[in-house]
């Protein structure tokens, strides 16, 4: 079946294998911090490439890829692997326990099990990666090699089964995964068994192995077998949001460095979640001495822009247009006109250049600009002749606020016959919008390279404008899936939400008088309504709004009170708002204020393309 | 449960032993009640809430002069009062009208009858499908994305094996490429099921709320089926499930006519745990539409085995 994506296109890592992910792998600055042998926790919204960074770790991925630094992080993954991965189906499934009738305890250790199972077969898998690399010509690879002869290998399911507590009819690690399978089969019918009778239902022995102790024990058997008593484990907990919160607790209280010396955890979860106050407690892991925090996510533009530009240089070179920059590619955005041409040649602010025209054609149909201008003594035919630092003060600083107010409001009974490009296009504006996501980005970027690279000519806007439009569409079509706790039925969906703080940032920009620092991010106060903050968790990890905390550091949250947001840049088509950070409104005043969407006669629509 | 498509007699000539449909806001939710009451022994309503409206009035009225019992008023006595009410043992002929019924309630009381039903029993599935209304833009209320019902969650000994989906394609804007993104499942092997109803406004509204995945997908990731030949529909949806349930995790998500929400479940019967149903829901919070039906009595009898 034809895929219409195409082979660069795979867009979530989840489908893919290791192998195919390392074909496709962009290596970010952060992966130099996530092979070394420490515990590490990933954190990053949907698509933020957790998923792709804990695959690179494993050994069949990190053998097929092709990077000159390769060989420099296989001298750091002195560990060996274990993937587990987990999903919002397979949490369904286990799940289903909660709606029996048995005591909180009882289910808690059965959920605890499943776990369990599916992280020691991981780990078995890790060893069969380890078997498969035997005869490896890397000399970094060859040392995590295990070379298991038949008696090791017997020894090794004998100790195992006996820890675990399943029977070992067949002593080989193979057998030995198949049996995992049937202990799952086993757990799922004793789910169902429990459903219909919960009193009737006898509890196998292994429910109560303890997890930690589980995994240390069963890393141990293995090195005392292969004969290398100190060989470290790296496992690789994905998603950790999904998982049984005991599970999440007791891996989150593992990262103090006093647990096993030979075992590394590297978790990847999303920003928010209400037990996260873990982290608050005096005991409990620190950022600085037990574990790494990698932050996957940017709070500004100006911070994803280099891992965007990275990323577009990998997507060209496999398109083979390697030679061509972004704007080659995508043209110049309106709102980095000034910034870009003016450091070239200074003629973004002659008096008949788009950006002037921009002010010219606001200051015409908006009083409230024109008398801003006039107060500040601007002539907009001498904008070219003003020093640098007025110009950044008096110009640059609102350049995206009269763009976007200049394009949504209509002029009064004019009509003009100019075409203007699509404002969110361009270079710039297309890297903004990702945020630095790469799933976003090869979605969004990738679709464009590919038809530069058919006919080399710069990819029109409205193409541009209509990929855009389609991406943000279909997050909003993410975002009207997630369930949302509705309390007086206001908000029955996460888009209701956003759009309530989508409008109003939209009003203050385009509707209100004309101001230079309209708010266009929002602080989550005291009065806004739990059930609100509850949505705006689900939204800050699915990617709709992004934190802007006041230092950079911890980026784990637990409680959104007091905390300031903005929207995601993908949403500013939408809303037709600017991708700008300017000041913060509390959350609850913008909920009172409920602008509803403004009529068609007064705005335009986005990408109007005539006048 | 196990069981064979029966050769269809015509229902309207065929005893029911019991009848199983719901008392709702829609009108149509006592069509099919009307038209075989000379065939139905003995009649049984859920009752579903009452949002105060006319018609549920005038729905309570006809079941009155059909001398239909309230089988329970809640979803958590379905299961209960099934077993209470259906006897043991016997050999039967059982009619449940999905037409009004939640997807939850439906799914809740194909499972019961299945813990209920006897070899032997002949098991009917009633539909009839509403007139054409114009749906509503825009993205309703979602308060519930899960399971149909936990019976259906299914359960994978191969939890790494990546997650396909089968998607059934209603009018509900965008929800389909927003639950395919949910669930993190590949888009480009997704195969969505387009119903083909004999209103073809239908359709057209169908293709037009599910644009942007149409417009991302390859057209032979479509399987057309016809609303009036469940029977095809059925055998269509599990062979698929069951060829993609070797190398994937299977999610149904019947999108769509209610009766394909049912289909679904009976395939899952078949299956058993190598397929999850889901449900996307707004529950209590979608608005209430009264529906009345077209007039088409579509129905799928099984011989339980």
């Amino acid at each position: 079946m034809e895929n219409k994506l195409g082979l660069f296109e795979s867009l979530n890592a989840r489908h893919l294998t290791p192998e195919e992910v390392a074909q496709r792998f962009i290596s970010p600055e952060v992966f130099d911090e996530l092979v070394l042998p420490t515990n590490s926790i990933i954190i990053g919204p949907r698509g933020s490439g957790k998923t792709t960074l804990l695959k690179m770790l494993q050994i069949p991925a990190i053998k097929n890829w092709s990077h000159v630094k390769k060989d420099e992080h296989l001298n750091s993954i002195t560990y060996i692997s274990a993937f587990i991965p987990t999903d919002i189906t397979w949490k369904e499934q286990w799940s289903t326990i909660d709606q029996s009738a048995i005591n909180s305890q009882t289910k808690q250790l059965i959920k605890d099990s499943v776990f369990v199972t599916h992280v020691i077969r991981s780990i078995l898998e890790g060893v069969r990666h380890c078997l498969e690399i035997i005869n490896s010509s890397n000399p970094r690879l060859s040392e995590l090699s295990i070379n298991l002869s038949k008696d090791d290998e017997r020894k090794v399911c004998e100790l195992v089964s006996d820890l675990i507590k399943i029977p070992c009819e067949i002593p080989s690690v193979e057998f030995l995964e198949f049996s995992l399978r049937r202990r799952l089969v086993d757990l799922g019918a004793l789910i169902n068994s429990i459903r219909v009778n919960p009193s009737g239902s006898d509890y196998p022995e292994y429910i109560n192995l303890p997890f930690a102790e589980t995994l240390s024990g069963l890393i141990s058997i293995i090195n005392l077998v292969i004969k290398r008593p100190n060989q470290k484990w790296a496992f690789l907990f994905d998603e950790l949001e999904i998982a049984p919160e005991g599970i999440r607790q007791k891996l989150i209280r593992l990262l103090r460095s006093t647990y096993d010396q030979n075992i590394i955890l590297k978790l990847s979860i999303s920003p928010y979640s209400e037990d996260f106050d873990l982290f608050g407690d005096p005991s409990s892991p620190s950022a600085e001495n037990d574990y790494k925090a990698i932050n996957l996510w940017y709070s500004t533009k100006e911070d994803a822009r280099p891992f965007c530009k990275k990323l577009f240089e990998q997507v060209c070179k496999r398109y083979g247009v390697d030679d061509a920059t972004p704007e080659t590619i995508l043209g110049f955005s309106e709102f980095d006109l000034g910034n870009k041409l003016n450091s070239l040649s200074g003629t973004a602010y002659a008096s008949n250049s788009l950006l002037v025209q921009r002010f010219k054609s606001l200051y015409k149909k908006d009083s409230s600009f024109r008398e801003y201008i006039q107060k500040r003594g601007v002539d907009l035919n001498s904008i070219d002749k003003m020093n640098e630092e007025e110009r950044a003060s008096k110009i640059r600083k609102i350049t995206n606020i009269v763009c976007v107010r200049d394009t949504f409001l209509r002029d009064s009974g004019e009509k003009s016959t100019k075409r203007r490009p699509s404002l969110y296009t361009g270079a710039t504006s297309i890297l903004d919008i990702t945020e630095g996501n790469p799933r976003l980005f090869l979605g969004i970027v990738s679709k464009l390279i590919k038809v530069y690279s058919q006919k080399r000519v710069q990819v029109n806007a409205s193409f541009q404008a209509k990929t855009i439009l389609e991406s943000s569409d279909r997050f909003r079509a993410l975002l009207g899936t997630i369930a949302v706790k509705v309390e007086n039925e206001e908000h029955k969906n996460l888009n209701e939400l956003l759009d309530d703080i989508g409008n109003f940032i939209y009003k203050e920009v385009v509707i209100k008088k004309f101001s230079a620092d309209p708010p266009t991010c929002f602080i989550v106060d005291d009065l806004t309504p739990k059930n609100v903050q509850n949505a705006l968790g689900k939204a800050l990890n699915a990617g709709a709004i992004v934190y802007m905390p006041e230092n950079p550091g911890h980026a784990l949250i637990e409680d959104l009170k007091k905390k300031r947001f903005r929207l995601s840049n993908l949403l500013a088509p939408h809303y037709k708002i600017p991708m700008l950070a300017s000041k913060a409104r509390q959350l609850s005043s913008i909920l009172k204020s409920k602008y509803p969407e403004p009529s068609t006669p007064y705005t335009k629509d986005i990408f109007d393309e005539s006048n | 449960m196990n069981f064979n498509i029966s050769n269809s007699q015509d229902i309207e000539k065929k005893d029911i032993d019991f009848f199983i449909s719901a008392i709702g806001y829609e009108t149509r939710s006592c069509f099919i009640a009307k038209k075989l009451s000379s065939n139905i022994k003995k009649g049984l309503y859920i009752r579903l809430k009452d949002y105060g409206s006319d018609s549920y009035r005038s729905v309570q009225a006809e079941y009155d002069k059909l001398k239909f019992e309230n089988l329970c008023d809640n979803f958590n006595d379905i299961k209960r009062r099934i077993l209470a009410v259906i006897p043991e043992n016997e050999e039967l002929h059982i009619g449940v009208d999905v037409s009004s019924m939640p997807r939850s309630y439906s799914a809740k009381v194909v499972n019961s009858l299945t813990e209920r039903c006897t070899p032997g029993t002949i098991l009917t599935v009633l539909y009839t499908p509403a007139k054409f209304t114009v749906p509503s833009d825009g993205f309703g209320p979602v308060v519930y994305s899960g399971p149909v019902i936990s019976e259906y969650a299914g359960w994978s000994t191969y939890p790494d094996k990546p997650p396909i989906a089968i998607i059934g394609l209603g009018f509900e804007y965008d929800r389909a490429i927003g639950v395919i993104d949910y669930l993190d499942v590949d888009i480009s092997r997704a195969i969505l099921l387009m119903p083909e109803s004999i209103d073809k406004r239908f359709d057209h509204a169908v293709r037009k709320a599910n644009k942007l995945l149409l417009d991302q997908i390859d057209r032979r990731q479509i399987i057309h089926y016809k609303l009036d030949c469940p029977s095809d529909t059925l055998i269509t949806i599990t062979s698929i499930a069951k060829g993609l349930s070797n190398s994937n995790r299977v999610i149904i998500v019947p999108f769509g006519p209610k009766i394909i929400n049912t289909l679904s479940v009976l395939a899952a019967e078949l299956l058993r745990e190598d397929v999850t149903v889901w449900r996307v829901s707004g529950e209590e919070f979608e608005s209430p539409i009264d529906r009345h039906s077209s007039g088409e009595l579509i129905y799928l009898s099984l011989e339980i085995i």
